[in-house]
């Protein structure tokens, strides 16, 4: 799960590539980075209509402005800033841009009774934990410790000091655990 | 030499970071690994955030929506290359040649307007290859951006 980014050189390449015309070199890109992204997004948005727009439009963006791509940051990384970017004018032309971590922290917890149960279930509980987180927070989780970010890229592409992710990885870790030892989560309804 | 790292730094980066040293900063990582080489409760810390580091393990690998593969490799077929290559240099000379060109045309109506044309009879008529130069642009954004939908739903 984490670490999945392919090598810089490899990548920045691509890029070059894309630059001059190479469609190969894009749609390796795609397949490389979509679906990170798209998850990204969707975390973000909550609505998966949405992030399918977002994801769209940065690609787009990468086809047209590839030539003007400098590696200071990881494409990965650069890729991700501008879905942000663009998530965030989504959020906040509809007003949802103040509420992003209007939340409380909940009772720490432990989410040990849950590395018991079976690897689909567990994911499937986590998906539903991590949704539930708020959006900024799951945005970091999802960076650093689903897609294998370093912090610093992880706040590069949030937009955010370093201190300020720490707090929002250990706000939403915090949360997760939480929401992850509640009964629904352990099959307890049933 | 690295700072040595408290005992309170170190739990709020296991919070952050949970309990895989390699994920926290580089510049912190060997303090970290020596205060915990060296305390039983930095280790501690360290396995009360391993339960949750393995359920996060658990996540599925992100699965590309087949629709939205297909929008995206329609991206370079249906956006003209040729705008794409442009330099932005280029982009900028093209820009300002027809904005100077709308300019002269907006002052040469109007001065030959008044000079020849009686103001009831005269007829603003954009320039027709400027309408076409923006119409085609707009198509060609909708095309990537919108109209993508579409084809989205060809079988």
């Amino acid at each position: 799960m984490a670490h999945t980014e392919p090598p810089i050189d490899d990548d920045a390449e691509l890029v070059l590539k894309v630059g001059q015309g190479d469609v190969p070199a894009y749609r390796e890109l795609v397949r490389r980075h979509a679906g990170n992204l798209q998850r990204f997004a969707g975390r973000l948005l909550r609505d998966d209509s949405e992030a399918q727009d977002v994801v769209q439009e940065t690609f787009l963006r990468l086809w047209q402005r590839a030539a003007e791509y400098t590696p200071a940051a990881r494409v990965g990384t650069w890729l991700h800033r501008i879905a942000h970017n663009l998530a965030v004018d989504r959020l906040r032309s509809r007003g949802r841009l103040t509420a992003l971590d209007d939340d409380e922290d909940p009772a720490p917890s432990s989410a040990r009774p849950l590395v018991l149960l079976d690897q689909k279930r567990r994911a499937e509980a986590l998906e539903r934990a991590l949704g539930a987180l708020p959006e900024r927070q799951g945005a970091a989780v999802t960076l650093v410790h689903l897609q294998g970010m370093t912090g610093a890229e992880a706040g590069e592409v949030l937009g955010v000091s370093s201190e300020a992710l720490e707090s929002l990885l250990a706000r939403g870790r915090r949360k997760l655990k939480a929401l992850l030892a509640r009964p629904e989560n352990l099959g307890e309804t049933r | 030499m690295n700072e040595p790292l408290s005992i309170e730094r170190l739990k709020a980066l296991v919070s952050a970071y949970g309990a895989e040293p390699e994920r926290f900063p580089a510049d912190e990582r060997a303090a970290a690994l020596l205060l915990l080489s060296s305390s039983a409760e930095a280790r501690a810390l360290l396995e009360r955030e391993r339960e949750l580091d393995v359920v996060l393990a658990s996540a599925d690998a992100p699965e590309l929506s087949p629709t939205l593969l297909r929008r995206l490799n329609e991206v370079p077929v249906r956006f003209p290359p040729a705008t794409s290559r442009t330099s932005g240099w280029a982009r900028a000379l093209t820009a300002f040649g027809w904005a100077a060109a709308a300019a002269f045309g907006v002052y040469w109506g109007a001065h030959s307007a008044s000079l020849e044309a009686p103001t009831a009879e005269l007829e603003i008529a954009p320039s027709e290859s400027a309408t076409e130069l923006g119409d085609e642009e707009l198509e060609n954004i909708e095309l990537a951006l919108g109209t993508v939908d579409d084809l989205s739903e060809e079988p």
